[in-house]
């Protein structure tokens, strides 16, 4: 039963993943500039930009280049870098680990504090925290994350010297200094997610609230307490679930920026240097494993989707 | 008839909409009526006339927004239920008054099991353990006509019907046993067939149980089908509070009179028209100085513009009503109470 559900979202994965491959490369031709001149520098002869655009395959035609992209990439061979000649997928998947844990970092701090504000908030309305749920849910949104990433940069690490400026250790090698090294850069990142989910928790405690089943579990005798805990934040997470997926890959964009600011030398740090340097091979293969991890993610929503809601059954 | 002890009184309820001193509409209005032990009261009248929210009053569910008078009373047990604190009240919620609702599609937690949700209230209050608990859930709602009860308490309320669903309500509202079960239009949201098995559950588990009932509805049918005692409601008042046979015989209150002769019939020529109350009710906001209900009245006076009605003894009945309905004058279709 399950396994026909996977297979049939996989037959949508397949043209999802061939349309938006090929839409990318056509955008990536259009970028100005030209990936033979920036290699080669301003005084290269006009024999040698040919010769090296024969050799990157770009005097080809866009379908021809994109075939030749889409046959290796088939069989696991993404190309190599224009520039450094490394392997494309053996650069993603590294940069591609570091995001993963930052974006990963972001979210779980955003979906923790943003729901623990919301049910506490609905616990106390009107109360000073009720307040100051409110104030974070639009002040996240209000503040760039750019903005805050410099702002929490320059106080916490510059000025109390508390937590490293950049760079970034992995969670597997150093538990701690993965924490101390991921700790502002995903607070920066995950202070819009927090905002969301707390507003969407709020709301939706809120629209709980007045449902008929609420006013059941009242007539029950259940405290307040016990009304959210036992009927409440089920029935409202449902919906912040949506929002954490959708963040997800809102995060793996906004990365670009935090991770910059950080030097930390994730997937978005690779997009805009292989941008940068106009590595169009490179930043396919960035591309195309942003486009996967999206696809993966909107995969596992509806899989915690259907652990939460009993009606939900994946046929 | 032996004179029966009373379990609940409610004494000059008034409930408003707002806050005191700001601009709030009275929803209720001076309600008074009691309900003996074992006894089934039903509670009539048409939507917005204070009825949900009286009996929400009695355990204290009405939204925040609303508030009610100072020397307004619930007398349950020697207590005033709209003084007690949130603490007491919820100790007699589920436990000694219960309540079923209006929707049982909507009424039960979507995402909870049957099983779990029907143990919770003998859980809070009882301290069953939950295998014991569960047995207790299990024989309750094989009580109220549901096969294969084991499996039903596995099952969550979307793989129930409509029907089953308000049975496993009732089961769960009179798992602790309680003294009152309040009502609120039980059988609206459901087919006709399945209303009538849904009232005879309901008047059979009442008298096994000996529980009193409030039953809030606005069909005749129902109230002639259940009730012992009817209290009829008009705009926030109590207008007219009778014996059922009494009622259906001889209504006293023009509204009432209404109500009866708005009911169609089956005998008598196809052409006459159902006679239907004309107007509207009042609103909240600007209800007149006399009778409420002046507007619409067909018996009406300068007295009852001018001087609002009180609920009086009228020939040892209830009646709000300057000049109530005497002898005959319609014809109420009295085969209904009889069956």
């Amino acid at each position: 039963m399950f396994l026909r559900f996977l297979t049939k979202r996989l037959f949508y994965v397949i043209p999802m993943l061939f349309i938006t491959t090929f839409i990318v490369f056509s955008f990536i031709l259009l970028i100005p500039g030209d990936p033979a001149l920036a290699i080669l520098g301003e005084n290269a002869s006009d024999e040698n930009l040919a010769q090296l655009r024969a050799q990157l395959g770009l005097d080809q035609s866009l379908f021809i280049q994109y075939w030749n992209w889409l046959t290796s990439a088939l069989v696991g061979d993404l190309g190599e870098s224009f520039f450094t000649g490394e392997s494309v997928q053996e650069a993603v998947f590294s940069r591609m680990g570091i995001t993963f844990q930052l974006v990963t970092t972001a979210i779980v701090i955003a979906f923790v504090f943003g729901t623990t504000l919301a049910i506490v908030s609905m616990m106390k309305p009107g109360s000073w925290i009720d307040e100051f749920a409110r104030l974070v849910s639009t002040m996240g949104t209000a503040i760039p994350n750019f903005l805050l990433a410099m702002l929490l940069l320059a106080v916490f690490s510059l000025s109390l010297g508390w937590l490293p400026a950049t760079g970034f250790i992995s969670l597997f090698e150093d538990p701690i200094g993965f924490l101390r090294s991921v700790l502002l850069p995903s607070i920066a990142l995950g202070a819009v997610g927090m905002a969301q989910i707390t507003r969407h928790m709020r709301s939706a405690l809120i629209e709980v609230f007045e449902t008929d089943y609420i006013r059941t579990a009242f007539s029950k005798g259940l405290s307040i307490r016990q009304t959210i805990f036992h009927h409440g934040i089920r029935n409202a997470i449902l919906p912040v679930v949506t929002t954490v997926g959708i963040l997800y890959g809102n995060l793996m964009g906004a990365t670009v920026v935090v991770e910059t600011i950080f030097s930390i030398p994730g997937i978005g740090q690779l997009a805009v240097d292989s941008i940068m340097q106009r590595d169009f091979a490179m930043l396919q293969g960035v591309v195309l494993v942003m486009v996967v991890i999206i696809i993966v993610i909107n995969f596992a929503t509806d899989i915690i989707y259907s652990l939460l809601d009993p009606r939900i059954k994946y046929e | 008839m032996t004179k029966r002890e009373t379990l609940l009184e409610i004494n000059n309820l008034r409930a408003y909409a707002g806050k005191a001193g700001e601009s709030r509409s009275q929803l209720v209005n001076g309600v008074n009526f009691r309900i003996d032990k074992g006894e089934i009261v039903a509670l009539v009248g048409e939507s917005g006339c204070g009825k949900s929210v009286t009996a929400l009053s009695i355990l204290g569910l009405n939204a925040a927004s609303i508030e009610y008078e100072n020397d307004s009373e619930i007398r349950f047990h020697e207590e005033n239920l709209l003084q007690l604190s949130d603490r007491k009240l919820r100790k007699l919620r589920g436990n000694d008054i219960s309540m079923i609702f209006q929707d049982p599609m909507f009424s039960l937690n979507p995402l909870k099991k049957i099983g779990k949700q029907m143990t919770e209230a003998l859980l809070q209050h009882k301290a069953a353990d939950v295998r014991t608990a569960r047995q207790d859930a299990e024989k309750m709602i094989e009580r109220v006509g549901i096969t294969d009860p084991k499996r039903q308490l596995d099952n969550y309320p979307y793989q129930l019907s409509g029907g089953m669903r308000q049975r496993v309500m009732i089961a769960m509202a009179l798992l602790c046993k309680p003294e009152l079960l309040i009502a609120d239009e039980p059988t609206t949201a459901l087919d006709v067939t399945i209303q009538a098995q849904i009232l005879e559950i309901m008047k059979d588990l009442q008298q096994e149980l000996d529980v009193s009932i409030l039953l809030i509805t606005h069909d005749l049918g129902v109230v002639a089908e259940m009730a012992d005692r009817v209290v009829v409601m008009y705009s926030g008042q109590v207008v007219e509070e009778a014996d059922v046979y009494a009622l259906f015989e001889q209504p006293l209150h023009p509204y009432t009179n209404g109500l009866l002769t708005s009911v169609p019939k089956l005998e008598g020529a196809s052409d006459e028209r159902i006679s239907a109350i004309r107007g509207t009710v009042p609103s909240p906001q600007e209800l007149p100085k006399g009778c409420n209900f002046y507007e619409r009245c067909t018996h009406r006076s300068d007295r009852c513009k001018e001087e609002e009605p009180v609920l009086a003894n009228h020939g040892g009945r209830n009646v709000a009503c300057w000049h109530p309905v005497v002898e005959g004058a319609n014809d109420v279709e009295r085969t209904a109470i009889r069956n």
